[in-house]
């Protein structure tokens, strides 16, 4: 096992890569030029292929063949047409091109055969995934991923002039240029802990570019020279204006820039032939990025909250990433928080340091072979390694030393473990210090033993371990040299971002609900085996299926607005024998540290065992689970316009409405689907519900969840009021008002309607059973059926008898029979108010 | 919540859990990074138990990590409990080891979470075979729950009544005769396993005992013998209202002379009938029922024969009543340190009288004993007894030679409080705090050392359906109880004579 010790920090705008060796960091620069930031951009000129800032100088020259801020697209299935090549490419293939050209950085020649690479902390499995396929596309064999407000917090507090030995909670502040982080992390005796963490993967310095174009350039150009449709021909592929476009974006980069500097610039450009100069001062640029700065503190404030933090519990906001040499961010972030802001931290190579310090605790298994691009000095330690180990085979052909420990460590003592392999028996080894301050002494070897090595404060400690044999010969070849850096921190793992959730049957409301497989937050890796049943049952043979859907998201958002990470369908055809419903199912999900996600389903009844090691290029889509879900939210905004409408609130109502039109303009083409069908529209679909879900939970922002909220405490007001006055099953209806209250907390700060929508109806519903449970109201209802006419009935002479009893159970005070011939009754109803039941819920078949 | 074993995991790396102390954990959470980060994926499993970095870390950095790792301890020291919670195995020796765990507050507090959603899952796995018995069985084991817990354990449970309900309420004397096979195992014996479940789903006990009464009903000519035998256990239901427990049992009359004649009516099924059901002492269910029958044994008045047995009316006193009701609460508080201590005062106050507090634990074997306890009065005065039923208190008069039968019916534990009828007439003094006893077993070395509460002594009836006879005495000036199976161990200062 080797160490990786390489960091790499793949931006949106500009990526690095690092080394940590003996304590220290390095960071390599362009052989050519020599600088440390290479431009996350590719052109495809004829006959060659250029990254960084040469392929940046294109960009306004020949923008149709040259790709930047690809980081945004990783995990999408987009596609980018290469006009010079006529072929597409992927956002995957360009960031392995950047990948590649990184590792010309590297001056020794050392090949660099793993490296640690830095992702967004909100980047979804999908796109860390698609982050890692680039890593070993670039010729990795090993790729680990680091979330970059770690990465920026390990920089940080390993600089020794930040290393005083403190605790407290520190908020890292990551705008980069393509994304958003803000991270709390928490130092607490030595240790560094990620709290919690909030991320928006497209808000960065790239929006910011845009905003300058959407609400500066084009207004001015609209208003001087009133040409129509220009922002369109601006934006549209292959539109009048598309090289403009690219011109414009990074003109605007740069005077974005230059005003972080400077009260005021120029952007010139040239517009069908006519000279265009333009001035666009600071504060014109603080109001195009004013409300998306102002997102990122909400997002700030939501952490503290969620966390029971004020602003006085946390020390300092440290900035990372380039955005925050914008003056409006920093000031923006003091005034709003009245938190210390701390720009001492170079934002741009923050992230590539801390990767690297990551990189020195994260080992690999070496593939053997010699390969293409090793280096003669590597080609010969390799054979001087393998004659070292023929000498060793000669004499001693069978130990091996496995050894953990930390690169790196802020206490005065670190732990090793070694672990011996082969024919350890009668050895002993001994560990001593290179300055003499520590010495074992010769122990007797044990296939595993434990040493914990002292070390002194603020240096490279370094340890020699020693194997001996029997007659207390050393032997050579199995010394490990051992450097272990005091003062440093390590960090003690990665956490998920977001929920991790199983998709299951809630068939008490004929939908499907979230259950949390691994919370946000929780350090990976993680393994679970969760019991679950069967909920319907599948006929050996049949078409019917059971699918395991392995959602990314948010526990308490609909499955339809979360992000499927997994999938497996077992269908009829696959079983042995009968499932029947209620057998058992168990669902082992593993989730690695670099969020690669493993499932294996056993079915008990019928002893077979499937497994899913979850791939990028799978994506799954059952047909009939898709129409379900299609109506599903067909009538949830159906619902939601109705009650915007009622409330008078049109623009809301207006915006659902679009959201609805956009729906069903698929609904015939899905309901004319079948399962076997090998076009993509099932895909195509599927993503339309998901975004649409997704737009419609944002819809009417904060003013919509507080009247939800509202709505919901009024909901709760009727219960405690009129529960109280319940005559028959009081008990079950208090039980079921004390389950509802449980998760009432999580409703009331969800920022999703469709939560607090959800647990309004759920309140509702309960208010209907109090009542229906309440005799005095059964009674009054009691009285308006018997005035309803005949027409009213489904059966009017059938009815007949049953209100006899009813009036001889109700004179008898027979009140518990009296209200069973009232609900008998209200089945004969035409209009049953009862909500109408969908008997056909497919559901997913794990209940 | 699952549950795992940080002991296991200690000397999976070789670490002595005496050495967990709060100094020393940095130092064995580096050593425990350190093994996990010798596995590939992070993940280490033992015997079938997976550990990850996470899971480990918080348990040691919880702020009770010491409590924590005594009770794993316990667990650890319980196997057939490790084995439970670690793999969801349910030995037969489980119950044994849950009764002795159950009076430790503080291990069931932390137990409580892990074995919650097992109970559940092993209740799942005997209910889907209808098998009542062993369902009826594993209900006692819920003693290491908690309340907050208990939806969670029993949320099988109340699936299966409600799919059953639904079954009931769904077949009319029509579809059952094509749905039979579903009925079927409702005609076993289940009734133990409805009263034993807990107060928190009653609502649907409730519901689904009515609906049986219906369902009988409905196919009382349609099936005969199914009807007969439901109704067999229905009336053993013990946690209805008089009216439907009085509605089951006139219909059971009615059901029962229409099954005469059949073979649904074996011996042992009228056997059972007459059984009633027991509660079980549940730690959770802290509130046991405090009433009990008293029999009035009509027979000769002769208050001067031995052995005969006295009529007596029952009668509240309005004015001692309250203070009687005062002093047995306050009694039930004392330790026999308390009431050593009170040797040394003179407090001849009513407040101050002890109470003779007996309980009857359930046979081991069987909880469907009846216990009857007979009382007969040798002291030669005549005495009162006073007892607690419901919000108001009993008295009646034992005279000398005099026999008093009390039934328990479902109670587990009677309060008597027995003083002299007239202290001025008797011989012995009043009986205060001084002259009071309590009962123990004849071995109270043992007993004390398996119980420790000792304001309230536990009785263990040898036979079952026995009568519980005992009698009051005086002995060197000391009033006795003594019966066949416990006797007095204590009184504290004689009274005269």
């Amino acid at each position: 096992m080797k160490s990786i010790n390489f960091g790499i920090d793949l931006g949106t705008t500009n990526s690095l890569i690092t080394k940590y060796e003996n304590g220290k960091v390095t960071i390599f620069k362009h052989p050519i030029g020599h600088k440390e930031t290479l431009a996350s951009v590719v052109a495809f000129r004829p006959g060659r292929t250029l990254v960084g800032d040469k392929a940046r100088e294109f960009l306004t020259k020949d923008p149709v063949n040259i790709f930047a801020n690809f980081k945004r697209r990783m995990g999408t299935d987009d596609k980018f047409y290469v006009v010079n090549l006529d072929e597409n490419v992927t956002p995957i293939e360009l960031s392995t091109l950047v990948l590649k050209e990184l590792k010309q950085f590297v001056y020794s020649g050392e090949e660099v055969k793993a490296a640690v690479i830095t992702i967004p902390a909100s980047f979804d499995t999908m796109q860390s995934n698609a982050t890692k396929k680039a890593g070993l596309a670039a010729g990795f064999q090993e790729v680990l991923l680091l979330q970059e407000p770690i990465a920026a917090s390990l920089a940080y507090f390993n600089n020794q002039e930040n290393n005083a030995d403190r605790n407290g909670y520190w908020l890292v502040y990551d705008l980069g240029g393509g994304t958003f982080d803000i991270a709390l992390m928490q130092i607490k005796d030595g240790e560094m802990k990620v709290i919690d963490h909030e991320g928006n993967n497209f808000l960065g310095g790239a929006d910011f570019d845009f905003g300058i174009i959407e609400k500066i350039i084009v207004p001015y150009v609209t208003a001087q020279f009133g040409i129509e449709n220009f922002e369109e021909e601006l934006r549209k592929n292959n539109g009048k204006y598309e090289q403009l476009f690219y011109e414009l974006i990074y003109k605007s980069e740069e005077a974005k820039k230059e005003l972080s500097q400077q009260a005021e610039t120029q952007i010139d450009f040239t517009l069908d032939g006519r000279e265009v100069l333009l001035s666009i001062s600071r504060e014109d640029l603080e109001n195009t990025i004013q409300a998306r700065v102002a997102e990122t503190i909400t997002m700030l404030k939501s952490i503290l909250s969620r966390n029971e933090l004020g602003t006085k519990n946390i020390e300092e906001i440290l900035l990372v990433g380039g955005s925050t040499y914008i003056p409006y961010v920093r000031q923006q972030l003091a005034e709003q928080t009245a938190i210390k802001v701390n720009s001492h931290i170079d934002p741009t190579t923050a992230v590539a340091i801390g990767a690297a310090y990551y990189a020195a605790n994260k080992y690999y298994q070496p593939k053997e072979g010699v390969a293409l691009g090793d280096s003669v000095e590597d080609m010969l330690n390799q054979l001087s390694g393998i004659e070292a180990e023929d000498a060793a085979l000669e004499t001693f052909p069978d130990i091996s030393l496995t050894v953990s420990y930390s690169q790196m460590s802020k206490d005065t003592e670190e732990v090793m473990i070694i672990k011996a392999n082969g024919n350890w028996e009668g050895k002993t080894y001994r560990i001593i210090r290179s300055d003499g301050g520590f010495d074992t002494g010769f122990v007797p070897v044990k296939s595993k033993f434990t040493e914990f090595l002292p070390l002194i404060n603020n240096v490279n400690n370094i340890f020699y371990l020693r194997l001996y044999d029997e007659d207390q010969d050393e032997i050579k070849a199995a010394l490990q040299e051992i450097t272990i850096t005091q003062g440093q921190f390590n960090i003690a793992g990665q956490p998920i971002p977001q929920d991790i959730c199983i998709e299951v049957d809630d068939k008490e409301n004929h939908t499907t609900k979230l259950e949390v497989i691994f919370e946000k937050n929780a350090v990976l890796p993680q393994k679970k085996t969760l019991y679950r049943e069967i909920s319907k049952t599948i006929k050996q043979g049949s078409e019917d299926s059971i699918i395991i859907n392995i959602l990314e998201g948010d526990r308490n958002a609909r499955a339809l607005s979360n992000l499927v990470i997994a999938c497996i369908e077992i269908s009829g055809k696959e079983l042995t024998s009968d499932l029947i419903k209620g057998s058992d199912i168990e669902l082992q999900i593993t989730m690695s540290d670099n969020r690669e996600l493993h499932t294996e389903v056993f079915l008990v009844m019928t002893q077979q065992e499937f497994k899913n090691a979850f791939s990028l290029s799978e994506k799954h889509v059952n047909i009939d689970r898709l129409k379900e879900q299609f109506i599903d939210l067909e009538n949830e905004i159906r619902n939601s316009i109705k009650m915007f409408s009622y409330d008078e609130n049109d623009v809301w109502a207006i915006q659902a409405n679009d959201f609805l039109k956009e729906l069903m303009q698929h609904k015939n083409e899905l309901f004319k689907l079948k399962e076997d069908d090998r076009t993509d529209a099932k895909y195509v679909i599927a993503e339309v519900l998901n975004r649409v879900s997704q737009a419609y939970d944002k819809l009417g922002g904060e003013d919509r969840l507080e009247r939800l909220r509202y709505e919901y405490l009024e909901a709760k007001e009727y219960i405690e009021n009129h529960l109280p006055m319940a005559d028959f099953k009081k008990e079950e209806l208090a039980q079921s008002y004390s389950k509802l209250l449980k998760g009432e907390h999580q409703v009331l700060i969800s920022r999703n309607p469709s939560i607090l929508e959800k647990a309004t109806e759920k309140m509702n519903s309960l208010a209907w059973d109090i009542l229906w449970n309440t005799l005095s109201y059964i009674i009054s209802r009691y009285e308006g059926f018997k005035g309803l006419k005949p027409d009213e009935f489904k059966n009017y002479q059938g009815v007949q008898p049953i209100f006899r009893s009813a009036d001889q159970a109700l004179s008898g005070e027979r009140y518990h029979e009296f209200r069973q011939h009232v609900y008998s009754i209200t089945h004969l109803l035409v209009h049953n108010e009862y909500k109408i039941q969908n008997d056909d819920f497919k559901g997913t078949g794990i209940g | 919540m699952t549950f795992i074993s940080i002991i296991r995991f200690f000397n999976y790396c070789g670490i002595d859990a005496a050495q967990a102390v709060p100094g020393n954990i940095p130092r064995i959470k580096k050593q425990i990074a350190a093994e996990f980060s010798l596995v590939p994926n992070g993940i280490i499993e033992i015997e079938g138990t997976v550990y990850n970095k996470q899971d480990v870390f918080s348990i040691l950095e919880a702020p009770d990590f010491a409590e924590i790792l005594a009770h794993q301890q316990t667990i650890n020291e319980h196997e057939p409990l490790r084995l439970f919670l670690e793999k969801g195995i349910a030995s037969d020796e489980l119950a044994e080891h849950v009764e002795i765990l159950k009076k430790e507050e503080g291990f069931v507090r932390y137990v409580s979470k892990y074995f919650a959603p097992l109970f559940n899952r092993e209740m799942k796995r005997r209910l889907s075979t209808f098998d009542f018995e062993s369902a009826a069985d594993w209900i006692p084991n819920c003693q290491l729950l908690l309340t907050t817990d208990g939806e969670q354990a029993f949320q099988y449970t109340s699936t299966f009544l409600e799919e059953n309900l639904r079954l009931f309420k769904n077949l009319n004397k029509t579809t059952f005769l094509s749905r039979k096979a579903e009925v079927t195992p409702w005609t076993g014996n289940w009734a133990r396993f409805m009263n034993w479940l807990p107060d928190m789903i009653y609502a649907q006990k409730e519901e689904l005992a009515i609906q049986l009464i219906n369902f009988c009903v409905e196919i009382q000519h349609a099936d005969v013998s199914y009807c007969y035998w439901i109704s067999s256990q229905m009336v053993q239901l013990d946690y209805l209202d008089d009216s439907n427990t009085q509605l089951i049992r006139d219909n059971h009359v009615i059901y029962e002379s229409k099954a005469a004649g059949t073979n649904a009516v074996p011996q042992s099924v009228s056997k059972k009938y007459r059984k009633e059901n027991n509660k079980t002492f549940n730690y959770i269910w802290i509130a046991l029922l405090a009433f009990f029958i008293i029999t009035r044994l009509v027979g000769s008045c002769d208050k001067n024969s031995s052995g005969g047995k006295t009529n007596f009316e029952d009668y509240h006193l309005d004015v001692k009543t309250i203070i009687s009701l005062n002093a047995i609460t306050k009694s039930r508080a004392l330790t026999p340190a308390e009431i050593s201590n009170s040797d040394k005062k003179d407090n001849k106050s009513t407040e101050g009288y002890l109470v003779a507090y007996l309980s009857f634990l359930n046979h081991p074997e069987d909880s469907n004993y009846k216990y009857v306890l007979s009382i007969k009065n040798k002291t030669g005065i005549d005495l009162s007894v006073q007892t607690p039923f419901e919000e108001d208190l009993f008295l009646f008069d034992l005279d000398k030679d005099s026999t008093v039968t009390i039934s328990k019916g479902t109670l587990n534990n009677i309060d008597l409080l027995i003083m002299p009828i007239d202290s001025t007439k008797d011989e012995v003094e009043r009986f205060d705090i001084k002259n009071n006893f309590y009962l123990a077993p004849k071995d109270l070395k043992t007993f004390k050392t398996t119980y420790d509460d000792t304001t309230m002594l536990h009785l263990l009836l040898p036979d079952p359906e026995n009568v519980l006879e005992c009698e009051l005495n005086i002995v060197n000036n000391q009033l006795v109880l003594t019966g066949r199976d416990f006797k007095i161990i204590k009184s504290l200062t004689p009274g005269k004579k």
